[in-house]
């Protein structure tokens, strides 16, 4: 089982740590403990490097405690090049400068959670 | 499995209100045993609705209502499952009678956080998301939906106006209701000109954070027959549940939860969704009752917003949609709407709405999620 601080680190350097299932091959982020597919609790760790796709995003401009430095900011959903998706804080201020699908790399892990930047 | 019904209702005004949380909930457990022509001794069980009872210094919440409503040796629990809680609250309730365990139930669902300011109640209310990967991340409640109103707008033909009608349309039926936290008639311009919350969700689009309670009394139909009270009958109940978080969906324009939780009330109830007269549905935000009255089948996907431009929903339309106001105008008090959904369904089937009365109403269903629609219950009701 990979714990949440190994996630962490791994996020740390850019990487994504995924499962993928020794019986069915089936790939999930690696904080799903069984197969979401079959069932099976064999799983084996890969890295995905983190890059991927804009699927959809907001501008919060009314942020939680810990945000308002930040604000305005924007979240996204993101879907890896390995097919996962995840979600992360970007730091953009303005709807125009990420369209859908731009493309978009995971880079770390702080005060302000999992954060992408624009992959250029 | 016995029938079951609702004997008797009772509701607090929603809004920012000074009142205790257990005030609220004696309150509106008060109105909704004298509606019930019962006694508190006729109670066997207690179901408490709520969430944050840690934000008014209060938890373990039903023996404190159950001593302070003089019956204290009535069991309860509470159930918490974000905004759901209420429909989920109902359903447990409902479970028990059908099952025959007990055979009248009390369920209260409350809620009391506007004392902790807006900044405090949307951090709270993000803990109601998959945090580790939304909310610790900065995403707000309006930031999860305005993601998928951008992504519902990128797939289908939509735009800022149409979510804009949700918001006037509620507002215009809220206007009718005494017990609504906001009162205020509002144009698609005003929505529209509203300050950005999240984008592209403006502050008119975001249903208030409100204090409330509601309650009501379910019993088996026949202590139902035998109390006197007017009642009427729950004649489907179903449950349903999507990932918890968005990323974890195919497609974030559709709450896989509702759907399931639907499907399995039309069936139960064997009828399907056309024979429902008014809908009582989760619209925290405009972009949820769009995606709402899709999901439960009463339009195809992409087409909820043509019936809201067509005025199909509107309290005068052929399937009003929310004649309580909904969240957006009647409040959200997160444990108290899945019960103040029920409260609205009683009294329109009893045809006590006043001026908001959905006419020759017979069937009516109510819908209410939790979070991203995690978790759901839609029950479904008939007049007698």
């Amino acid at each position: 089982m990979v714990s949440r601080n190994e996630f962490i680190e791994a996020l740390n350097k850019g990487r994504v740590l995924l499962y993928r299932c020794d019986k069915c091959s089936n790939i999930q982020l690696a904080t799903v403990e069984f197969c979401s597919r079959c069932g099976s609790n064999n799983l084996t760790v890969v890295e995905s490097d983190g890059r991927g796709r804009v699927l959809t995003y907001t501008i919060l401009h009314v942020p939680p405690e810990g945000f308002e430095g930040y604000s305005p900011y924007g979240w996204a959903v993101i879907r890896l090049d390995d097919g996962i998706n995840i979600s992360a804080f970007i730091d953009i201020k303005r709807v125009e400068e990420l369209p859908i699908l731009s493309k978009v790399k995971i880079t770390g892990y702080d005060e302000r959670g999992i954060v992408a930047s624009i992959d250029n | 499995m016995n029938k079951v019904c609702v004997i008797g209702t009772g509701s607090t005004k929603y809004g920012k209100l000074n009142e205790s949380i257990v005030e609220l909930a004696i309150s509106a457990a008060e109105d909704a045993i004298n509606t019930a022509n019962i006694t508190p001794n006729d109670i066997q069980y207690s179901i408490i609705s709520n969430v944050f009872g840690v934000a008014d210094k209060q938890v373990h919440l039903s023996p404190v209502i159950t001593t302070n409503l003089g019956i204290p040796h009535v069991p309860g629990l509470t159930v918490e499952s974000a905004c759901g809680s209420g429909s989920i609250a109902l359903r447990e309730g409902y479970a028990n009678v059908a099952a025959g365990f007990y055979d009248v139930v009390l369920v209260v669902g409350v809620e009391k956080v506007t004392h902790t300011g807006t900044a405090r109640s949307t951090t709270l209310f993000s803990y109601c998301s998959d945090f580790f990967y939304e909310g610790g991340s900065g995403v707000t409640f309006p930031g999860l939906f305005a993601s998928m109103a951008r992504a519902y707008m990128h797939k289908y033909e939509a735009n800022e106006e149409d979510l804009a009608l949700v918001a006037v349309k509620n507002h215009e039926n809220g206007m009718l209701n005494p017990k609504a936290h906001v009162r205020k008639r509002i144009s698609v311009e005003d929505v529209l000109r509203s300050p950005p919350v999240a984008s592209p969700l403006k502050l008119l689009d975001c249903c208030p954070f409100s204090d409330g309670a509601s309650a009501v009394i379910l019993a088996s139909e026949e202590f139902a027959k035998k109390s006197g009270a007017d009642y009427i009958e729950i004649i489907g109940s179903g449950r349903g549940a999507s990932p918890a978080t968005l990323q974890g969906r195919d497609d974030v324009t559709t709450i896989p939860s509702t759907r399931a939780a639907a499907q399995q009330a039309f069936k139960q109830a064997r009828i399907e969704p056309k024979d429902i007269d008014f809908a009582e549905v989760h619209d925290c935000f405009t972009i949820a009752e769009i995606v709402d009255i899709e999901d439960l089948g009463f339009f195809e996907k992409g087409e909820g917003v043509n019936a809201v431009r067509e005025g199909i929903t509107r309290l005068d339309g052929e399937l009003p949609i929310n004649p309580s106001g909904g969240l957006k105008s009647k409040g959200h008090p997160i444990g108290a709407t899945g019960v103040g959904q029920v409260v609205e369904v009683y009294e329109q089937l009893l045809g006590r709405a006043g001026a908001r009365q959905v006419k020759n109403a017979e069937i009516a269903l109510t819908h209410n999620f939790g979070a991203t629609g995690a978790s759901c219950a839609v029950h479904i009701f008939r007049r007698v």
